[in-house]
């Protein structure tokens, strides 16, 4: 266990710097000069250029400048060479001059948050579809589901943001249209729902699936040879089996959710890691993206570990010696 | 387990009290039918035996014969629908299952009737310790606390002579070779002292040598708790040492019942006879094997008259036509062949 933990963290070196080596060659190939604009209507001095370009090391080549971004190449800091990036634990300031960590110290909780919200509702309303629709396969609330979740799965979520917020926001006033810069769990209910309707079908086919599949094998017969009741048979013994894949998606999801949600945000306008990244592409501001995509890889990494060595817990027969 | 333990535990359950004669099980005339799409498929039909106290009954068949089929309608584990049981009793110490309500049969599972399956792997839960399984029996039915189920599922498995039982009663199942696994399936059926027990083909899924030690367990519990045995297989070998008394099933009708010894000398059906005749022996080395030939009917469509004349050798016309029925030819032997007494005299 100790040593597969320590192999997969190992692991997590070359995917972390070949994801943001990645991201960091994409955003600096995007046309656009980030000094436009900056300073009003007219363009900026020649001076100011100069020093913003020195400051961001723009005039550097990118194998150089993405050395220095990660900190295994010095770069200069108040005339002083200096290694000062990701590995000494240094996101860098966005183009605006605040220190990318501080933004993304601010706004992560509120993506969290929502994410938390997202996946309650998968878990919550997913698994008890899933549940009611596997016992009874075939009758009218499974065809109810089923119907239902293949519009959810075909309906792009912008548009279910967008009419989520239209009728119950506007027209019934039952949720808050939009949401501030410190959001509580009551305005996150309805985005995190839109957020959630997506894997809400995937969570509640996959329970279903499953579930009628152990409810034909052989130790649920057992369970009920053994004079069990039909509700512990059933709730028990074939959804303790029927439950592995399930987490391990809400598990992989919730890894995916932590990761910001751009559009989501964007409609509900939630201050988050998504809409921070998409405000920081719109302003070609490299800093700021490749910064809370490099924490996002992380996240989303240690989560997979995670739900990896979850697996193990809730499948016995998978070892990790 | 001794007739006053038995009067005991009749105490705390009035519904199970074991009459004078012994008589655990008594099914008459049962019934299965699987109502499919292609149509309605007869899985028994009319099948009546008895289980007394410390009695082994082998039900001997080939597969589709019925005889699983006929164990899961004693214990109620029929998928209903598609199966229907039309007809039939199926009496527990006086007491018909099969009009008893849900929750009252459930609770005859276990205490009263339990049930050993084939395959032990797919049979016990593999996400759950063996010794919780076993506990399970105990908190479900007498609500023992956690750690005293624990310790009766440990009590257990030493019983079903499990090495290092205290260390792996929180072992996994797919932790344990197959022959360890069906003990823990045996420690599962007898944990509450049932009545009677029922074996569908213990030993199938296990090699020569491990066969013999779990039929010899099985004997051996039987014997010191005086339970009603059902041994379902399709092996006449398993069976020989064990049983008292074997029923021979073909379509779901038993053709023959009779004591174990005088079957094996002489069948009084054509089709025991068959089954004896192909299982090899080492006097007969290379000799070609004698061999039933043809397959058994499709249950949608089993044919008029006895439903063994397309494989029969000794087959008539009126064997094509009327269905014989299961009679006493000799006392104690029954047997549904028109010709029983040439079959058993030849």
């Amino acid at each position: 266990m100790g040593t597969y933990i320590i192999r997969r963290v190992l692991q997590m070196i070359p995917v972390l710097l070949g994801a943001t080596f990645l991201i960091f060659a994409m955003v600096f190939a995007l046309p656009g000069d980030p000094t436009d604009g900056k300073c009003g209507e007219r363009p900026c001095s020649a001076a100011y250029i100069a020093e913003f370009k020195k400051e961001y090391n723009l005039n550097d080549n990118l194998l150089l400048r993405y050395a220095k971004y990660t900190g295994i190449w010095p770069q200069d800091r108040g005339g002083e060479q200096k290694f000062d990036g990701l590995l000494q634990g240094n996101l860098g300031k966005n183009y605006n001059g605040y220190k990318v960590a501080e933004d993304l110290q601010q706004r992560y909780p509120v993506t969290a948050k929502l994410a938390l919200v997202a996946i309650v509702f998968e878990v919550v309303i997913g698994i008890a579809a899933g549940v009611l629709t596997g016992v009874r396969k075939g009758g009218f609330l499974d065809n109810l589901v089923l119907v239902s979740t293949l519009v959810v799965i075909s309906i792009p979520i912008f548009v279910i943001g967008a009419l989520g917020q239209y009728f119950l926001g506007v027209k019934l006033g039952w949720f808050p249209v939009t949401v501030g810069s410190n959001p509580t769990f009551y305005q996150l209910l309805l985005p995190g729902m839109v957020l959630g309707a997506l894997s809400i079908a995937y969570v509640s086919r996959l329970t279903r699936t499953n579930l009628v599949e152990n409810l034909r094998a052989d130790y649920v017969r057992t369970a009920i040879a053994k004079g069990l009741t039909r509700r512990r048979a059933v709730g028990l013994h074939a959804l303790r089996n029927s439950l592995i894949p399930v987490v391990t998606f809400i598990g992989f999801d919730f890894g995916g959710l932590l990761g910001g949600a751009i559009v989501t945000e964007r409609i509900f306008n939630i201050q988050g890691v998504g809409s921070y990244i998409y405000r920081g592409i719109n302003n070609r501001d490299g800093m700021a993206v490749v910064g809370a995509v490099t924490v996002l890889v992380l996240v989303y990494l240690i989560v997979n570990l995670i739900v990896d060595l979850l697996y193990g817990v809730l499948d016995p027969r998978i070892s990790h010696d | 387990m001794t007739t006053t333990t038995r009067e005991a535990k009749a105490h705390a359950n009035p519904s199970a009290y074991v009459p004078e004669d012994g008589l655990l099980l008594d099914v008459e005339d049962l019934h299965v039918e699987f109502h499919t799409d292609d149509g309605i498929a007869k899985a028994i039909n009319g099948v009546s035996f008895q289980v007394r106290q410390g009695e082994t009954l082998a039900i001997l068949g080939e597969s589709g014969s019925g005889k699983s089929v006929t164990a899961q309608a004693i214990m109620g584990i029929l998928d209903m629908p598609p199966a229907v049981i039309p007809e039939g009793k199926i009496r527990y110490c006086g007491q018909d299952l099969l009009t008893m309500d849900e929750e009252q049969r459930r609770r005859t599972r276990g205490p009263e009737i339990s049930m050993i399956f084939q395959d032990a792997l797919s049979s016990l839960n593999p996400v759950f310790p063996v010794g919780w399984q076993i506990a399970e029996m105990f908190r479900e039915h007498r609500g023992l606390n956690k750690s005293d189920a624990l310790a009766q599922a440990i009590r257990l498995m030493e019983r079903v002579q499990i090495p290092a039982a205290r260390e792996r009663v929180k072992a996994y199942p797919h932790q344990f070779s197959g022959g360890m696994r069906q003990r823990i399936m045996i420690a599962m059926a007898i944990a509450l002292d049932p009545a009677v027990l029922i074996a569908d083909e213990p030993t199938t899924a296990l090699d020569v040598t491990v066969q013999a030690q779990i039929m010899a367990l099985l004997e051996e519990l039987q014997a010191e708790r005086q339970m009603g045995l059902i041994l379902i297989t399709h092996d006449l070998g398993v069976v020989a040492d064990v049983a008292d008394r074997i029923a021979v099933m073909y379509t779901g009708r038993l053709v023959e019942t009779a004591d174990i010894l005088p079957l094996y000398a002489n069948p009084a059906h054509p089709y025991t006879r068959g089954l004896l005749e192909s299982i090899p022996r080492l006097d007969q080395k290379g000799q070609t094997l004698a061999a039933i030939g043809g397959l058994p009917p499709n249950l949608l469509r089993i044919p008029p008259g006895c439903p063994f004349n397309p494989r029969c050798r000794m087959a008539q016309d009126v064997c094509r036509t009327d269905l014989p029925a299961l009679r006493e030819i000799r006392p104690g032997r029954f047997s549904a062949c028109h010709f029983a007494e040439e079959v058993i005299d030849d």
